[in-house]
């Protein structure tokens, strides 16, 4: 048996707090109530026979004060809102309706929703809520609503292509206080539950599966799909991997997945299978298409079917350097593919401080250590935080990648970065680091931080290795997020927050979109975590807690009237 | 709560007397000895009415020779003539504490009934005489007759007054020791003294007199729930003595009451049946008069 509202140390100290009372009650002194009357001697007689109740007599009425106390005991475990252990007993039950990728398959929402509807019918309303995992957690029925708002309220809604959210769902089952001790999870769906998930429930805190949604059907999906600079080292090309997962009986290769770049099959590049599950396709044209992979045969799990990816526009850019700086500039472009060492049309410059070479272009400068005191100056538009443009500044400028110690050791001063809005993107550094005895042009940072300084000062658009739902965006995109507002995630997203389902992410300003892709192996190859117990609720009966609860105050006031009938028939006093 | 007697202008009540004029009183023998008057005693030969021959022995009253039965029979008998007496009678009435307790005092119908009585004995050309009691016994009015005696018996029994005590069983004896000549005794009370009810109808049964009980009785000593605040752990403190009871009042508890109290009654009309007494049992929150034209249903009480 369960309580609701009390622990069982608060019920049974309460029960024996009561008992002490109405004991106490018991033996008090009687204020009695003088009549003046001609028949005493009546009244002396009758009284012969019933003395009346006197402080500290021997404790005549053990029935009465017994009956008392039962009356009493059963208003405060109705009080207490017991309920009896059973699947449908005391416990807090919280029906979570998948509604993720795992129930795409046709009619497996509709039989979930109709077997969570069932049972429904036998659990207390004020004991149980309905809560629907698709893309989030979303509470369908809060504790206490009609069972008909259920239906009403799951118009409209399908399973979405994402994962399940399942996990955020057992997180706030752990917080305290935020469910009764005693809660059951019944799950209406294959959303899978990991074994850490579960250990991690306060005890009191189950978690069931309604029957029938154990095995998988048999699927075969694309788990990952993902780009990267082409091994070939072209810069206008970028290499793409695509993986591959099955479950349920099926099997997944390399050559049932067809390739298509904007609509039209995939050409001018080459396809290498990466056994037993994958496939890598190289040199594909950097110019802002949407390559897509898609099994050529589908299956009854349509979300991971197919997935697609936004290739970034990787044109070279334009650069005229002054004739004022090392010739190691000039060698660092002539090598880097994605630049072009220009003079009339260039696109930036990369200039000394103070120099009116290039204009009004975007440039890198070079200061001398006397006029900068940091070695790194990096000015960003915009209102992003100082610290978090810097860190961004350390890791897509690749400057996380200098010799930092060495350089502060050379130049017999502290190497700093500093970053700071300003009106518009400038990039100033230490000329002196230009020079050979320091191990900045021979280090393997100094034309990574060239490329990406060139990038980032012309503003170029951004692009995702991948984009899925339910994971992070930025991370995986962090190559090419340069400092300040131009870092895509929080451009693209307005927070850092994961695309929640697959489908089409577009920027708040709609000028930019991005495909999401489900790309999940959990969903795709069917990892169902671990086996969970089997919910087989009862039909309703009478275990609901508070049917129990107003059941035994009906029982306190049977006993309270029988009590009556026994005062009225002069059976207790 | 004591209550005053009325006054006797406020019980005097023409009206009352008048419907009493049917009602007679009558006891079966009396003894010899007292004037003449409507009641039958058990001397024979002085009076007006015939009762029987019988035959002529020397010293038979000659005038009572029925002269046509010598002629007839050549027998000499005589006529002998029942005598009617007058009937001493002897009020003794109670105004103790309890006679005169609020909400219903009983002091008002015991002197409705004690005039009643008087009106009723006097008109029989009876002597009647007021004896009151509660502590102890005091004479109010020597008997007497004559109808100019009922109003001054009612001035004497509206100077009745409350007084502490009551001892039936002692009023009963003391006036037993007064050494009257027989007569009816009319005891006006409740009959609730603290010697018990034993104590009472012993001296009672002592008694030279015959008898004529007129109990009076309420509805809140019948059934005490009716009064207010009777309910709970109460004390009840007599009204008399000051002694006091406490009292879970529960059911169970009422009904040994009322079964008390029906005992009590019982008793009573037991003993008045067995001692061929008279009995009234009044209740004193209902009219006297209908009352008493129950009890006088065949407009006479023989006792």
């Amino acid at each position: 048996m369960t309580l609701a509202n009390l622990s069982w140390p608060f019920l049974l100290g309460g029960a024996a707090v009561l008992a002490g009372l109405l004991y106490a009650l018991q033996q008090l002194r009687i204020r009695y109530t003088e009549i003046v009357v001609p028949t005493a001697m009546f009244w002396r007689e009758a009284a012969r026979d019933a003395p009346v109740r006197v402080f500290r007599r021997r404790f005549r009425h053990w029935l009465a004060y017994l009956l008392s106390l039962l009356i009493c005991w059963l208003l405060w475990l109705g009080l207490a809102e017991p309920a009896a252990d059973g699947p449908e007993g005391g416990q807090y039950h919280v029906l979570y309706l998948d509604g993720s990728a795992h129930m795409s398959a046709p009619g497996d929402l509709e039989r979930a929703a109709e077997r969570l509807r069932d049972d429904l019918k036998g659990l207390p309303e004020d004991r149980r809520e309905v809560v629907w995992g698709g893309a989030w957690n979303l509470k369908l029925l809060n504790a206490g609503e009609e069972d008909l708002l259920f239906d009403r309220r799951l118009e409209g809604l399908e399973a979405e292509p994402s994962p399940s959210p399942i996990d955020e769902q057992l997180r706030l089952l752990a917080l305290q206080g935020a469910y009764p001790a005693a809660a059951r999870l019944v799950i209406y769906g294959r959303a899978p539950v990991g074994a850490e998930a579960l250990e991690g429930l306060p005890e009191g805190i189950e978690v069931l599966r309604a029957e029938g949604f154990d095995e998988p059907g048999p699927n075969r999906g694309i788990v990952a799909m993902g780009m990267g600079h082409a091994a070939s080292g072209r810069w206008d090309r970028v290499d793409a991997l695509v993986r591959l997962g099955a479950a349920g009986g099926a099997s997944a290769a390399p050559g049932d997945v067809l390739l298509s770049l904007d609509g039209a099959p995939l050409e001018g590049a080459s396809i290498e299978a990466l056994p037993p599950d994958g496939l890598v396709i190289r040199d594909i044209p950097a110019a802002g298409g949407l390559l897509e992979a898609r099994i050529a045969q589908p299956d009854s799990l349509p979300a991971d079917d197919a997935a697609q990816l936004r290739l970034p526009v990787r044109e070279t850019l334009k650069v005229a350097v002054s004739e004022a700086l090392a010739p190691v500039l000039f060698d660092a472009v002539i090598a880097d593919p994605a630049l072009d060492l220009a003079e009339g049309d260039a696109e930036l410059v990369f200039r000394q401080a103070g120099e009116s070479f290039g204009g009004d272009l975007p440039a890198l400068e070079f200061a001398s250590m006397d006029q900068q005191e940091a070695a790194f100056e990096i000015e960003y538009a915009g209102n992003l935080d100082a610290e978090l443009a810097l860190r961004d500044s350390l890791r897509g400028l690749g400057l996380s990648l200098i010799d930092g110690a060495g350089l502060a050791a050379e130049a017999g001063r502290p190497v700093g970065i500093q970053a700071a809005a300003g009106e518009a993107r400038r990039i100033s550094l230490w000329q002196e680091l230009l020079d050979d005895r320091y191990n900045f042009t021979a280090s393997r940072a100094f034309p990574l931080f060239i490329s990406r300084a060139a990038r980032w000062l012309v503003e170029a658009e951004p692009a995702y290795a991948y984009l899925a739902a339910g994971r992070f965006a930025a991370e995986e995109s962090a190559e090419f997020a340069l400092a300040g507002p131009g870092n895509v995630a929080t451009r693209l997203l307005g927070a850092d927050l994961a695309p929640p389902r697959a489908g089409t992410l577009s920027s708040p300003d709609g000028e930019s979109s991005f495909p999401v892709s489900l790309l999940s192996s959990v969903v795709s190859a069917g990892q169902a975590g671990v086996d969970l117990p089997a919910f087989a609720p009862a039909g309703a009966g009478l275990a609901g807690p508070s049917l129990l609860a107003f059941l035994l105050i009906l029982a306190a006031l049977a006993l309270l009237a029988f009590e009556w009938y026994a005062y009225q028939r002069g059976m207790m006093p | 709560m004591p209550a005053s007697a009325p006054t006797a202008e406020e019980f005097f009540d023409a009206e009352f007397l008048t419907a009493l004029q049917g009602f007679s009183l009558w006891a079966r023998r009396l003894i010899s000895g007292g004037r003449h008057a409507e009641q039958l005693s058990k001397d024979q030969g002085a009076g007006l009415e015939f009762a029987d021959y019988k035959a002529y022995v020397p010293g038979d009253d000659t005038r009572a020779i029925d002269w046509n039965i010598y002629r007839r029979l050549g027998r000499v008998v005589i006529k002998v003539f029942e005598e009617r007496q007058e009937l001493p009678v002897y009020l003794l009435v109670d105004r103790s504490s309890s006679m005169y307790f609020q909400p219903a005092p009983k002091i008002g119908v015991a002197l409705k009934v004690a005039l009643a009585i008087t009106s009723i004995s006097l008109s029989q050309h009876d002597s009647v005489g007021l004896y009151s009691f509660s502590g102890n016994l005091e004479m109010k009015l020597r008997n007497s007759s004559g109808h100019g005696r009922l109003m001054r018996m009612a001035g004497r029994l509206a100077e009745l007054h409350e007084q502490d005590g009551t001892e039936l069983a002692e009023a009963v004896n003391g006036l037993g020791r007064l050494g009257l000549r027989r007569g009816l005794l009319v005891v006006i009370s409740d009959f609730f003294d603290p010697a018990g009810l034993n104590a009472v109808l012993e001296s009672l049964r002592q008694s030279r007199h015959r008898l004529l009980l007129a109990q009076l009785i309420g509805n809140h000593d019948l059934d005490p729930a009716r009064r207010r605040g009777m309910r709970g752990d109460v004390r009840l403190r007599d009204c008399e003595s000051g002694d006091a009871v406490d009292v879970s009042l529960t059911p169970a508890i009422l009904a040994s009451y009322r079964a008390i109290v029906s005992d009590f009654n019982e008793r009573l009309t037991r003993f008045a049946t067995e001692r061929g007494a008279g009995f009234l049992r009044l209740n004193t929150d209902e009219e006297v008069l209908p009352q008493l034209a129950a009890a006088f249903e065949a407009g006479s009480i023989e006792i």
